[in-house]
């Protein structure tokens, strides 16, 4: 989805700098603004087209299995489709897949697949190249989707188009799972080819015609689409420009059609003639990862204490640039997982209560801890306003500088530090997000601390097939995460992407990047 | 003068040598394991191991670096860890880039030092030469990256007559070629001008106090034989020696101003490479940079012998 707190290090979530800083700031729910987001049905649109693209880095490999970086995923999605795409709210729909039953009370998931699908080499996409894809994402060197298929034990083919997925235990977020990285379709004649990580083949809408790492990014139109309501555009010419103002100027200049901005820029891009501006809040949320095994963190009191002492607000408008919204829970207000009865004002900053708190917890000249920050600006800044806000109640945090790369490391593998500044990138499915951060056995959580019933709560998701009941059990167990205060969510982010008049149909989806299933140029008069 | 130049090739050898050694020793100092990005994200202990043999990085150092200066004799410098794409590759298709700057940056410094430097020499403490060193001291304490953007403003923005990002490959015309390189030349070539103008200044202002300067004018020689002919070959040692050391400087130097324009050249490959502990890559843009410095700096030292027959006889 749109980033992936990688589970070794939160390293790329951070890593790439100038990617994290452009997915900064923005106001909540999206649309555009400026000259209004352009609409357009398929007959304005110019199939012959070229539209040029500014991005802020290259994959960090561009064979969907073995990527490092979640956020990779809106490189893949023009050239590898998955079994399962997203809606823009992030429910699965149909993709390589048609359709899907649960059998055996979860223990298999049956999908049909789309026929008549070949690849760009020409491989014909069938059930066999499914079960060889997972396969492969399973047990290729250096896979990135393993853990994602884990419970897959095995693919049987079932027919030429027909696959049943068998699972060691019910895994009911499996089809948002095959929506990202794990479920995308690698042509099996490609598996072999050492240069797949510079000339992807997958059955996607475009084919990379020429690719420069960090430079430039060429999608050409794939003729034999298998979707004939899409029209696209002939070429997509992503360059990769690592400043953010360099960006800025390709978009003023006319030297893009589309710009991914750092949400700061927001604004002057808004003022600028002909450009729409569109902020989206994602997945990605940023705030204090607690160590709940350390420092005074097993204390609920205490926690909540920290929560009422931090003015969300004032951060959104004066770090982010209002590029985000306030949050108290790990998801976005727009997101089904979102639980609404704990809005962004659930913790407002009550200075009073969080020293009763305090003084409850047996600290009525609260205490000292210390606070891991990724030497990046953005956490920097987050982390000193977070800092100021705490000693108002007499919580001193000790900032530690920790390299972005290591951050991930010292906070989740050696446990060290009591907490840590992160972006936590968000995952395909909420209860993967859940699993990773607030499960005793998840990566992500180093206390290994959760509560009785978010566990109870986490086993209804899993294992709960209907799709009502299992959202609610998500939402629950949102609500219970908020009102535990397992950590001090402060904002989740959105991202902020400009287009010129030419671009039609610009949307992104809720994990951040932008559909190009809709994306088209207008015909010019 | 033969015997000189290739004893000076020679030497480039250990001198490589040497500098791959320190660049081995220097990436292995740097934190962060790479076997841990490229294992991928949920990747167990064991399986980092795995990689880690994998891409060798558990052999002794020796071992490793040996394997790689075999490798790199051959011309082969090695793959990016993380792309697979050939680190020659990589290069040879940024150093256009890096090379086009760096010449039209030269370029730059020239068009603005040489008449600066001989109006401040010729004019010496009047307004004009107040005017060239203060051009100097500005130019040298400038931030490059602020005057390109000062320039995107005027010249791209507001007067759009340059691009304001990109390179377009000599291969797609002339024209376009030369016009994207107009401004991140000027930026990466103001401080380079600045220094050159100063040099030649002091240089120039020297030499034309010199006796022999005296008998030229004294012989009637126009005033123009008397400083192009006498005076800017004999002021021109100390500058060219300027000039090579600027080659290291506009090397550095390019990697914020391809930034600031987006161009795809080396000091952005550099930059990456540090970040992601991309080792291969880290080695083989060290590797070329030292090696363009030190053909530069021995064309310098061959130009002496031109500029100054005393030193062919030495």
């Amino acid at each position: 989805m749109t980033t992936s707190v990688p589970r070794r290090r939160i390293l790329y979530a951070f890593g790439m700098a100038p990617l994290l800083v452009a997915c900064a700031p923005i106001a909540p729910g999206g649309g555009g603004s400026g000259a209004g987001p352009v609409t357009a049905s398929n007959d304005q649109l110019d199939p012959e087209a070229v539209l040029r693209y500014a991005d802020t880095s290259s994959p960090s490999r561009f064979d969907p299995h073995r990527s490092t970086v979640g956020q990779d995923i809106r490189f893949f999605t023009p050239v590898y489709d998955r079994l399962v795409h997203l809606s823009p709210d992030g429910q699965p729909i149909p993709g390589l897949a048609t359709s899907w039953t649960w059998e055996e009370d979860g223990r298999a998931l049956r999908m049909e697949l789309r026929q008549g699908v070949r690849f760009h080499d020409g491989t014909p996409f069938d059930a066999e190249a499914v079960r060889a894809n997972v396969e492969r994402g399973k047990t290729v060197p250096g896979t990135s989707v393993g853990t994602d298929l884990a419970n897959v034990e095995s693919v049987e083919v079932a027919g030429p188009s027909t696959v049943v997925l068998r699972l060691s235990q019910p895994t009911a977020m499996l089809p948002g799972l095959l929506s990202h990285r794990a479920g995308a379709m690698v042509s099996p004649a490609a598996f072999a080819d050492p240069d797949l990580d510079l000339r992807p083949v997958g059955t996607g809408m475009y084919r990379v015609t020429d690719y420069q790492p960090n430079n430039v990014i060429v999608y050409e139109r794939n003729p034999d689409y298998w979707d004939d309501t899409v029209v696209g555009v002939r070429r997509l010419e992503l360059r990769i420009l690592t400043d953010e103002v360099t960006r800025m100027n390709a978009l003023r200049t006319g030297e893009v059609d589309i710009a991914l901005l750092n949400g700061r820029l927001g604004e002057e891009a808004r003022g600028l003639p002909g450009v729409t501006v569109h902020q989206k809040v994602t997945l990605a949320y940023a705030g204090l990862l607690l160590n709940r095994a350390r420092s005074q963190f097993a204390d609920v009191r205490v926690r909540r204490a920290m929560n009422l002492a931090i003015d969300r607000p004032a951060i959104v408008a004066g770090v982010y640039f209002g590029a985000g919204e306030a949050t108290v829970q790990p998801f976005p207000s727009t997101y089904y997982a979102h639980n609404p009865d704990f809005p962004a004002d659930h913790y407002a900053r009550d200075l009073a209560r969080a020293r009763a708190l305090l003084a409850e917890a047996g600290h009525p000249n609260g205490f000292d801890f210390e606070m891991l920050v990724p030497s990046l600006t953005a956490f920097v800044q987050l982390a000193e306003a977070m800092q100021r806000m705490l000693a108002e109640v007499g919580i001193r945090a000790r900032l530690r500088s920790v390299e972005v790369a290591q951050a991930g490391d010292v906070f989740y593998s050696q446990r060290d530090g009591d907490s840590l500044i992160a972006q936590w990138g968000g995952r395909p499915d909420p209860s993967m997000t859940i699993g990773l951060q607030y499960m005793p056995g998840g990566f992500a959580n180093p206390g290994a601390h959760t509560t009785a019933r978010l566990e109870e709560l986490q086993r209804r998701a899993l294992s709960t097939l209907d799709r009502q009941e299992r959202e609610a059990a998500v939402r629950e167990a949102s609500g219970e995460i908020a009102d535990q205060a397992l950590d001090v969510p402060v904002i989740v982010e959105a991202t902020t992407y400009a287009t010129t008049e030419r671009v039609a149909n610009f949307s992104t989806l809720v994990t951040g990047q932008p559909d190009f299933r809709t994306l088209g140029a207008l015909r010019t008069p | 003068m033969l015997r000189y130049t290739v004893r000076r090739i020679l030497m480039i050898i250990p001198l490589l040598f040497l500098v791959s050694l320190g660049v081995f020793a220097l990436v292995l100092l740097i934190p962060g394991d790479p076997a841990i990005t490229i294992a991928g994200e949920n990747a167990t202990e064991a399986q980092i191991d795995a990689t880690r043999e994998r891409l060798g990085l558990n052999d002794p150092v020796l071992v490793q670096y040996a394997s790689w200066a075999g490798n790199a004799l051959t011309g082969d410098l090695g793959s990016s860890l993380f792309s697979n794409e050939s680190v020659v590759g990589a290069i040879g298709g940024r150093f256009p880039v890096t090379l086009s700057l760096t010449v039209a940056a030269m370029v730059a410094a020239l068009l603005i030092a040489v008449p600066a430097g001989i109006t401040a020499a010729l004019r010496r403490g009047r307004w004009q030469d107040r005017g060239a060193t203060l051009f100097a001291s500005v130019g040298i304490s400038l931030p490059n990256f602020w005057v390109g953007i000062l320039l995107i403003m005027a010249f791209a923005l507001a007067f759009p007559i340059f691009p304001a990002v990109g390179y377009t490959p000599l291969s797609d015309g002339v024209g376009p070629w030369v016009l994207g390189l107009v401004l991140p030349g000027i930026t990466l070539g103001t401080a380079v001008a600045a220094e050159i103008t100063r040099q030649l200044r002091g240089s120039l202002s020297d030499t034309l106090q010199q006796d022999f300067i005296r008998t030229a004018r004294a012989n009637g020689l126009t005033a123009r034989a008397v400083i192009a002919k006498h005076g800017l070959k004999n002021a021109a040692v100390p500058v060219v020696t300027v000039m090579g050391f600027q080659i290291g400087f506009l090397l550095g130097g390019s990697v914020i101003v391809e930034r600031v324009f987006g161009l795809p050249g080396l000091g952005d490959l550099a930059i990456r490479a540090v970040l992601q502990r991309d080792i291969p890559m880290i080695q083989g843009i060290v590797v070329v940079s030292a090696l363009i410095v030190m053909l530069v700096n021995l064309v310098v030292d061959l130009s002496y012998g031109w500029l100054n027959p005393k030193v062919r006889q030495a």
